[in-house]
């Protein structure tokens, strides 16, 4: 047989692709085999055993196609088939989006965690919303960034205990620099790896120590940020205690530095027993008015280290001090720690600085005018410095004007720029021109201006840090990388001033301040306050923070995802907006520390719970009900209040069973109580459209067997003018006389023949088949027909009454929707009674109402308005003519099918309206405010997916999606029938309604 | 020319020391070399949805292979990571096409700094973390118990039917500390299998990794390095794909992709929750409960998506070292005709 072999080098497949084109070679007429794989000594063996003759050259990153054939014909071709194989893999694979298009981007926290295996979430939301954010991502197990201010010390506080009790870790708020893993977090410097790690409570404090010790050629571990409130007394350093145990458990840590402004001397001895008994090496770099100074603190640590402490560079300096200054020293700082540093050590020589942000004893500035005599220092990074603006390190603009005025009536002038990811792109030429404009300024006035400019940057920062350099020094500026240094030459060039002399030292109004810590050394026999071992530390996901590569999930400010891109380290963003409802009601339910674990209780019992037909029975019977006792669709409703259909099915209902002669005099018994209504569900049964129960009509019987619930549902009528549209006429009632006297019974007989009838099996097989069970039911009525049809056609009923049974059954496609309902109600009965969760258990819909029930809070009705659903009409009807949403079946979207998985069942859409694409979309849509996925109930088309399961109160408030209900249309007018069939919601109403009882 | 795409090179280098020297003399005379950088021809060798191999020709050791991987890419240890590498970048790249690869010729670790392909271009600005398997903190034997052992194995669904016997051969081979056997049954697995990641290299990663995770123990560990030497002795380019070779070289050093290791951590907390039985025997916790079916279905979802096979394939050699030395994991076809009797 002719053979043929192509040897092809530089070549990658991968073994699906290779599999893929031998199965196409191999179907080529004539060819009787091909082998394709890579040329390796194996391999080679294998082929020559099958008789091909591999040459000996043949190398291992070969790709070899060997191929046999009828004749030289069909080789050809089988070689042909190969390249177009190849080909449309090449064309595939640069284009692959799959059958169902892109997934849509993440709307929850929860949700990019889930897809990405997130390491850390960012949160850069309003403070009154970052709890809710911070927790969410908490709770999907990721630590957390929060750049947000305006988070109150309760949430603070709650935020922090709740991430210790889960090994994770709060950096924030109001923290806005760290480094983790070798990813800059917000405003951080591009640092030299090292072995110090950073705890910081303060940002531009840890910039300043960071850059010191690149500038050192030391280097750094991890800079974990704490917020800057986290050494006070209210929050009891709960992120500093988790940061020293993370670094105690990280491999490339030998020492630790905290970095602070001010703390409570308290929280600082429980950190420093908490060091000594975890055995790390700390050292201080706490300002306060024992200590001052950040560098001396950095040379103290570097010195322990056993690094050499440098000199520090400086650039621009004449080195002289002869000619001081008149005027005042002007401090204008970006950095609220580098102020704080300023007026720290300027107040030890010039006594008070005034200032925005004063240290105690000194005058607080008032307005924006800079005063023309008094020491002065400004952070323009203070909260009231930013309104509705960004901070002086992203927008320098405010700032630079101050400068430029400043040369009137500055001593001297001294500045911070700060430099790194997240600070502006190019600060240089603005603010050397600013500098410029001072000097020229005081220069007309017959003045020397000295500018003393503190760089807190790396020569690798995104912006040029020499150029940066070269622009300041030529702008006349002199340039140090120690902002201690800075202030103290700044100092020295100012005359003294009639300053008012003040007795005491300068201190930061706030917590207590303390003396200098002492450096804390690795001891033996500490009071120990925490149990967290090293060890335990590194097992725990802090440990994974600090060591894994880093992802990244951002909500929030853009410019956060921003620089993680620029450092190649692979960020999500999710689209934030602020969620419907009270906010801190919100977060008070996601706090609930029996939420989590009460919906996942739910969950697992929802999909869990089993489903039997067991039999069917007069509802007098299985239900209970007394003669002039009815029920209906949806929550609780008044009579007076209901909707045409459901006073059309409710007024026939009550002549049917003969409480009445006419359908007037039955709408006046509802009207005045005689004859009662109460929901299906109040009696665990559901019921399509208007619902309507009545004792004579045969009910279903489910049981579930794993949780022994049971759940009922009357049968279906068929398609057109029936009951459940509202229909009364002789027809319907006629037919309801024949289900009561006929088909009643023989189905009752016939399930009791059969037994048992898995209705569970029949949910997971609709979907299977391109069915969704609410507006496309006709798999589950098909196979229910051939369940039953052996045992209905031996039973002893007239085989005309047989006869006209099975012509019903398989005339009505909707049939089995009366048994998927019950199947739904079992499964969220299952789920119900959970206290503190948030699942929704139960919506339904009354024609005037639309109701939830939720896991956690009992039977309670939670309502809005019926909705008119959107979707296409049968004949001339229109959206005048629909009636607002009714019927129990949504059931069915509550327990993870029908809308929720019109991913399903594309073809819904030619009834509903859409188009395939809006299907798949809706789908994944529910994923986002869902709890998880059922392991049975799958949809083919997405990878056999798992349906969404368990809709979350919480995550629907959170992402403003609606669950999404498939549904017929009544006619508003009792008789009209089904008006068309559409796409419908919840009102929100609902949800926010469902939160106030939650949050109780 | 794009813009370029910010990129996180691998720690582990593509080109040793000695190559870099080799291809400096050899471009010795090009401008592409400068005293801190080298830049070289590649060409695209391989394109998949979410990323591309670039082909190098490194001289001394033949073509070495640098994976380009996007963010859905498979994240190998030895690969640049480009995380804003998206489908109409790869649509402008095909099979063969020239491309051109930077390295830093620092000292200690010469590293990838640049890549450009087309209309493509991608610069390192940091070094990523490849997971690592470090042994576990377990109390008590390393070894699992056939239980253990035999719920993942029975779920396991390697590429090649006797893809286990091998493992197990070798297995025993480095146990017994026969050399000469240790070659032979590595040679049974190098390169055994159709594609660019043969399933018997595959397996051999997971023993490799087995053999790191069980290093605290000193026998484990000289295993390890009778491992290690077995195959540098192989010459492993000319027996197997370079992109594997690569691979396997990393596996030695513990290396591998996150759903290795997330499956290795399951399987470390499968041991730590056995428990013991009254008379001092291990058990192990039926896995029919719920929630560790759930969780071993989350760990075979997350391997099979691994290749066709290869997450199977790594994972049979994996509980190879795991097997107890009693329990014999016969091969079906074992004793018939159909057996690999090499």
């Amino acid at each position: 047989m002719p053979t043929t072999l192509d040897i092809r080098s530089g070549l990658y497949y991968d073994s699906v692709a290779l599999m893929q084109v031998s199965a196409q070679v191999k179907a080529t007429e004539g060819v009787d085999a091909a082998l394709i794989g890579m040329g390796t000594e194996l391999n080679v063996g294998l082929m020559r055993d099958a008789g091909f003759d591999i040459p000996d050259s043949t190398a291992p990153n070969d790709l070899v196609i060997a191929i046999s054939g009828s004749d030289e014909a069909a080789l050809t071709s089988g070689l042909a088939a190969v390249d177009e194989a190849f080909t449309r893999i090449a064309d595939t694979a640069a284009r692959s989006l799959g059958p169902t298009g892109a997934e849509q981007s993440p709307l929850t926290v929860e949700s990019a965690v889930e897809r990405t295996s997130s390491t850390l979430v960012v949160v850069s939301v309003p403070g009154d919303y970052a709890g809710i954010e911070t927790i969410a991502a908490l709770d999907a197990g990721n630590s957390v960034l929060l750049f947000s201010d305006n988070v109150d010390v309760d949430t603070e506080v709650a935020l922090k205990h709740r991430a210790a009790e889960a090994g994770l870790i709060v950096m924030g708020p109001d923290c806005g620099t760290a480094i983790v893993a070798g990813a800059g977090l917000g405003f951080a410097n591009e640092v030299r790896p090292g072995r110090i790690g950073i705890v910081a409570a303060s940002g531009t404090g840890a910039q300043q120590v960071s850059t010191l010790l690149d500038a050192a050629g030391a280097g750094i571990s991890q800079l974990i940020g704490t917020g800057g409130r986290d050494l006070a007394r209210e929050v009891g350093g709960l992120s500093a205690k988790q940061a020293l145990k993370a670094l105690a458990g990280d491999e490339d840590t030998d020492h630790v530095i905290i970095v602070s402004k001010p703390a409570d001397a308290e929280v600082v001895a429980e950190i420093e027993v908490l060091a000594a008994d975890l055995g790390i090496d700390v050292s201080w770099a706490v300002l306060g008015p024992e200590r001052t100074d950040l560098t001396a603190s950095v040379e103290a640590a570097l010195d322990r280290c056993g690094f050499t402490v440098p000199t520090w560079p400086s650039w621009g300096t004449t080195g002289t001090s002869e000619d001081l200054q008149q005027g005042p020293l002007v401090g204008l700082f970006c950095g609220g720690t580098m102020a704080d540093e300023a007026m720290l050590i300027a107040a030890e020589t010039l006594g008070p600085i005034t200032s925005n942000i004063p240290l105690g004893g000194a005058e607080k500035m008032t307005g924006a005018e800079l005063p023309t005599s008094a020491h002065t220092v400004i952070d323009f990074g203070d909260d009231g410095m930013t309104q509705g603006r960004a901070h002086p390190m992203i927008d320098p603009s405010l700032r630079l004007g101050a400068i430029a005025e400043a040369g009137g009536s500055a001593g001297v002038l001294l500045l911070d720029l700060v430099l790194g990811h997240g600070a502006h792109a190019a600060p240089a030429e603005g603010l050397a021109e600013a500098i410029s404009a001072a000097r020229l300024a005081a220069a007309q006035a017959g003045r020397e201006l000295p500018v003393i400019v503190s760089l807190i940057g790396t020569q690798s920062d995104p912006q040029d840090f020499s150029a940066t350099v070269g622009s300041l020094v030529g702008a006349g500026a002199e340039v140090y990388v120690s902002n201690a240094q800075a202030t103290r030459r700044a100092v020295s060039l100012i005359a003294p001033l009639n300053q008012p002399e003040s007795d005491n030292a300068p201190v930061r109004p706030g917590p207590s301040t303390h003396g200098a810590p002492a450096n804390t050394k690795a001891a033996a026999n500490s009071a120990a306050t925490s149990d967290v071992s090293a060890s335990d530390a590194s097992a725990t996901k802090l440990g994974e923070l600090l060591s894994a590569e880093p992802k990244v999930v951002s909500v929030g400010l853009s410019l956060f995802a921003d620089a993680l891109r620029a450092q190649a380290v692979p960020v999500v963003e999710v689209p934030w907006q602020p969620p419907v409802g009270d906010a801190s009601r919100l977060f008070s339910v996601m706090s609930d520390p029996r939420r989590l674990t009460a919906n996942a209780q739910a969950l697992e019992a929802m999909l869990k719970a089993g489903a039997q037909l067991v039999g069917l029975r007069p509802a007098r019977e299985c239900l209970g009900l007394a003669d002039n006792e009815f029920l209906h669709s949806g929550p609780p409703l008044d009579f007076e209040r209901a909707s045409g259909p459901m006073r059309g099915a409710l007024a026939g209902a009550v002549v049917f069973e003969g409480l009445t002669d006419t359908l007037e005099e039955a709408e006046a018994g509802l009207a005045d109580g005689r004859f009662s209504m109460a929901p299906c569900h109040s009696k665990d049964a559901v019921g399509p459209m208007a619902g309507v129960i009545s004792p004579s009509m045969w009910m279903f019987e489910l049981i579930d067997p794993v949780y022994g619930n049971r759940a009922y549902c009357s049968l279906n009528e068929g398609l057109g003018k029936v009951l459940r549209y509202g229909a009364n006429n002789d027809e319907v009632l006629d037919r309801l006389r024949w289900m009561r006297d006929i088909l009643g019974p023989v189905l009752a007989q016939a399930v009791a023949a059969h037994g048992p009838i898995d209705t569970k099996y029949y949910v997971s097989q609709m979907l299977a088949s391109g069915d969704e069970g609410h507006n496309r039911n006709r798999t589950a009525t098909l196979l229910f027909l051939r369940d039953l049809m052996p045992d209905l056609l031996a039973l002893d009923f007239a085989t005309d009454d047989l006869a006209e049974v099975c012509s019903f059954l398989g005339a009505n496609d909707y049939f089995a929707l009366n048994l998927v309902m019950p199947t739904c109600k079992l499964a969220m009965a299952a789920a119900k009674g959970i206290p503190g969760s948030s699942l929704v258990v139960t919506m339904a819909r009354n024609g005037t109402d639309f109701g939830i029930q939720l896991s956690g809070t009992g039977d309670e009705w939670f309502t809005g308005p019926a909705q008119i659903a959107e979707g296409l009409y049968l004949g001339d009807f229109g959206p005048e003519d629909a009636n607002p949403d009714i019927g129990d079946s949504a059931i069915t979207e509550t327990a993870g099918i029908g809308g929720l998985a019109m991913a399903a069942a594309p073809a819904v859409v030619r009834l509903v309206g859409g188009d395939v694409a809006f299907a798949v979309e809706t789908t994944r849509r529910m994923y986002e405010i869902t709890a998880g996925e059922h392991p049975i109930n799958q949809i083919p088309i997405l990878e056999f997916r798992g349906v969404p399961s368990g809709i979350d109160l919480v995550k629907v408030l959170r992402t403003k999606v609606l669950p999404q209900i498939n549904t017929g249309m009544a006619g508003r007018i009792a008789g009209v029938g089904q008006v068309g069939a559409g796409l419908v919601n919840p009102p929100m109403d609902c949800f926010t309604n469902g939160l106030e009882s939650l949050g109780q | 020319m794009s813009r370029t795409l910010p990129a996180a090179a691998s720690p582990l280098p593509l080109l040793d020391h000695d190559d870099v020297t080799a291809l400096e003399s050899i471009l010795s005379s090009s401008p592409e070399v400068t005293s801190s950088e080298m830049t070289v021809d590649a060409t695209v060798i391989g394109l998949f949805p979410t990323g591309f191999y670039l082909g190098v020709d490194a001289h001394r050791r033949g073509t070495q292979v640098l994976p380009v991987m996007g963010p859905d890419a498979l994240q190998l240890p030895t690969g640049l990571q480009v995380p804003q590498l998206t489908a109409d970048h790869l649509g402008g790249l095909r099979p063969g096409m020239p491309a051109t690869v930077t390295f830093s010729t620092a000292p200690a670790h010469p590293r990838v700094e640049q890549i450009e392909a087309a209309n493509l271009r991608c610069a390192a600005v940091r070094t990523w973390r490849p997971s690592r398997i470090e042994p576990p903190d377990l109390s008590g034997p390393r070894r699992c118990s056939l239980g253990v052992v035999a719920s993942v194995q029975d779920r396991l669904n390697p590429g090649l039917n006797d893809l286990a016997l091998r493992s197990v051969n070798l297995v025993r081979a480095l146990k017994s500390g026969a050399a000469e056997d240790v070659d032979s049954f590595a040679r049974a697995l190098l390169g055994y299998g159709p594609g660019s990641t043969p399933s018997g290299d595959d397996a051999l990663c997971g023993i490799a990794l087995a053999l790191r995770w069980t290093s605290q123990s000193e026998f484990s560990s000289c295993q390890h390095s009778l491992l290690a030497s077995s195959l540098v002795g192989l010459a492993l380019e000319e027996r197997t794909t370079a992109v594997s070779a690569s691979l396997l070289r990393a596996a030695l050093d513990g290396y591998c992709i996150p759903e290795i290791e997330r499956a290795v951590a399951d399987i470390a907390r499968l041991i730590r929750a056995e428990k013991i039985s009254g008379n001092g025997h291990r058990t192990t916790p039926p896995l029919h409960s719920f929630d560790e079916a759930h969780g071993l279905d989350e760990v075979f979802a997350n391997i099979s998506r691994i290749g066709h096979h290869s997450g199977h394939d790594l994972l049979t050699g994996f509980l190879a070292v795991l097997t107890p030395p009693e329990l014999t994991l016969a091969s079906p076809l074992e004793g018939t005709i159909h057996a690999d009797d090499s």
